[in-house]
């Protein structure tokens, strides 16, 4: 592990000094790195900064054992610490808009029940629709449709994770499995996914006409 | 909610770079910093590393991670 870390081998070093001193020189950079990258970002100041670099340190320290050489000491740790910054971040964005109400005031209901769809409307697209609809409502469970309508809204992960209190590692899952299934009901009625991108294409709806 | 155009337009993409097996958020932190090094030096993405790609296509909140890193690594290599 030591030489894995190269000059960074005194953050396990049992000599406290040589400790304390790599600690020092490792939040130094995490501070500069953090200021750098997010300083710009709105309810970024020094106290967030400061907050965020020490439970940064904490992770890292956690995880020491876990560096395995593949890259430089100070981009793995850099990039534990912008995921802890900008997960609560984005917490702080969205911590207002609860689920619960997302949920009750956007059912997923099919587009023809609230406005028209177009007449040129390319045929896939129509039964696209109605297969995803279907899928949706008779395939997904509640969480997974949830993660969908969360995910459809730009709901970030973090705050789906924080308000399911699950982790962001299942909201991801949950979201997984229901684009799976929504796959494999679109590729069983012989669909693929460049097939209805194509679809999209302005030329394919003049060419429905 | 209306599951509109461009939802179903946004879903379709999604399947489209779905796959069976996929990164979860911390794996794909895991291999991240290989990754932007690669990346950054212009070097050939290792094969091995192919699912971070495919993870950061479909998760917002690490691609947007990513994107700061890399930026802030590049940054740092030009002075």
């Amino acid at each position: 592990m030591n030489q894995l870390l190269g000059d960074w081998n005194k953050l396990s070093s049992p000599d406290s000094t040589a400790r304390d001193l790599a600690l020092s020189e490792l939040r130094l950079t995490l501070v500069r790195s953090l200021t750098k990258a997010l300083g710009q970002r709105a309810g970024v100041n020094e106290a967030f900064i400061e907050d965020m670099v020490q439970l940064s340190l904490l992770r890292i320290l956690d995880k020491l054992d876990t560096f395995q050489g593949r890259s430089a000491f100070t981009t793995w740790a850099i990039a534990i610490a912008l995921r802890i910054a900008m997960s609560e971040l984005r917490r702080k964005h969205w911590n207002n808009v609860s689920l619960d109400e997302l949920q009750q005031t956007n059912e997923l209901i099919p587009q023809d029940k609230a406005s028209q769809p177009s007449p040129d409307e390319a045929s896939e697209i129509k039964e696209t629709r109605e297969i995803l609809l279907e899928t949706i409502h008779s395939q997904l469970n509640e969480r997974q449709r949830l993660v969908l309508l969360a995910d459809l809204n730009a709901m970030p992960h973090d705050e789906i994770a924080a308000q399911l209190q699950i982790s962001r590692n299942a909201v991801y899952k949950l979201g997984h499995d229901a684009r799976k299934a929504l796959k494999r009901e679109l590729e069983k009625a012989g669909y693929s996914a460049s097939q209805l991108l194509a679809a999209f294409q302005p030329n394919s709806f003049t060419a429905s006409v | 909610m209306k599951l509109t155009n461009e939802h179903i337009k946004g879903l379709v993409e999604c399947m489209g770079v779905t796959h069976e097996q996929e990164l979860n958020c911390n794996e794909c932190l895991d291999l991240v910093p290989e990754y932007v090094e690669q990346d950054i030096q212009k070097q050939p993405i290792r094969s091995t590393l192919k699912p971070v790609e495919y993870h950061l296509a479909l998760c917002k909140e690490c691609r947007d991670e990513y994107d700061t890193l890399r930026e802030l690594l590049t940054d740092t290599e030009n002075g």
